[in-house]
């Protein structure tokens, strides 16, 4: 087993095809990327919604009503 | 208790302690397993006889597509546990499993559709199983959805499902359509029994990013499922205390 390109621009454009390679590869990395970010903030937006939840629910009984 | 497992991954709350701590070793195997397949099939794999390096695409094409059409069964079977069994983890499952699986589908097509230039002239072509492919992101779409539509959680669950399970037609029809009619895609290069008409050199790559794509997909269910087990149990103690604690 050995490295099938000579140079790392050989790598990078793989006698005309590299284009095509390269874009497909970086098109996967950024959507998955792209999916754990979404992921991520979408985690962090619930944990403040149910806290926004639970204050209010608070907020409700203190002043006597049943939310 | 040989069920004992089945009951207590039911519970959002067991599933949600025991499932956590598994996440980083998950999310870093992905990583690693993706690294070691891209490296070697990139670099380390001989060219193709007729494609020359554009096959390399497959490195990642392929697993885009296994995913997509394996997350299927996941995401449906999820949906019938749910159902069957009442068991509300299923349906959480079934509804981070959609997500990712949409992704994989949409990478299936788009690196499809970048292979696709070089080797067969045009992006888009008018073959069998890319149009059953559209067909399954259409059905992953509508999937998640559907799943926004109903303002009853129960109702959203029952009928996702429901879908979701009708849908799972589709997955041998795509598998099965290189056979069935005429087609630009070749017929299936790796065989469970008998010799696959790829060689080693160039299939060994492909096991790792295969993996590497299975064990990412479970990562998303997981920790999209715990984010939904978060808003569902909402009400429940041991939620507010776990959010009270920051």
């Amino acid at each position: 087993m050995h490295f099938r390109f000579s140079s790392f621009s050989d790598f990078m454009t793989m006698s005309g095809h590299g284009i095509y390679v390269w874009s497909a590869f970086f098109v996967v990395v950024a959507s998955i990327a792209g999916l754990l970010i979404f992921s991520v903030a979408k985690r962090k937006k619930i944990k403040h919604d149910i806290r926004e939840y639970y204050r209010r629910v608070e907020l409700a009984s203190q002043n006597g009503g049943d939310e | 208790m040989a069920w004992q497992w089945f009951h207590q991954l039911g519970s959002p709350k067991w599933f949600y302690d025991k499932t956590g701590p598994w996440l980083p070793w998950i999310g870093c195997s992905a990583i690693l397993l993706f690294a070691i397949g891209i490296v070697w099939g990139m670099g380390y794999a001989p060219a193709e006889r007729l494609q020359g390096n554009s096959y390399r695409i497959m490195y990642v094409h392929f697993p885009a597509s296994a995913v997509s059409l394996g997350g299927y069964y996941v995401m449906a079977i999820a949906g019938a546990v749910g159902l069957i069994w009442r068991i509300k983890m299923g349906f959480m499952v079934m509804k981070s499993a959609a997500m990712i699986g949409a992704v994989m589908t949409f990478l299936s097509l788009a690196t499809g559709s970048i292979w696709a230039k070089p080797t067969w002239g045009a992006y888009w072509v008018w073959d069998a199983r890319i149009l059953f492919m559209l067909i399954l992101l259409l059905l992953y779409i509508g999937i998640i959805l559907l799943m926004e539509t109903y303002r009853n959680q129960d109702s959203a669950d029952f009928m996702v499902a429901i879908l979701a399970l009708v849908g799972t037609v589709l997955v041998p029809v795509i598998y099965k359509s290189v056979d069935w009619w005429y087609s630009l895609h070749q017929t299936a290069s790796i065989k469970l029994t008998g010799k696959s008409a790829i060689d080693a050199s160039m299939a060994r790559p492909l096991i790792f990013t295969i993996t590497s794509a299975y064990v990412a997909y479970a990562w998303f269910v997981i920790y999209n499922a715990r984010t939904e087990v978060l808003f569902r149990e909402r009400k429940t103690k041991w939620v507010k205390d776990l959010l009270a604690k920051g």
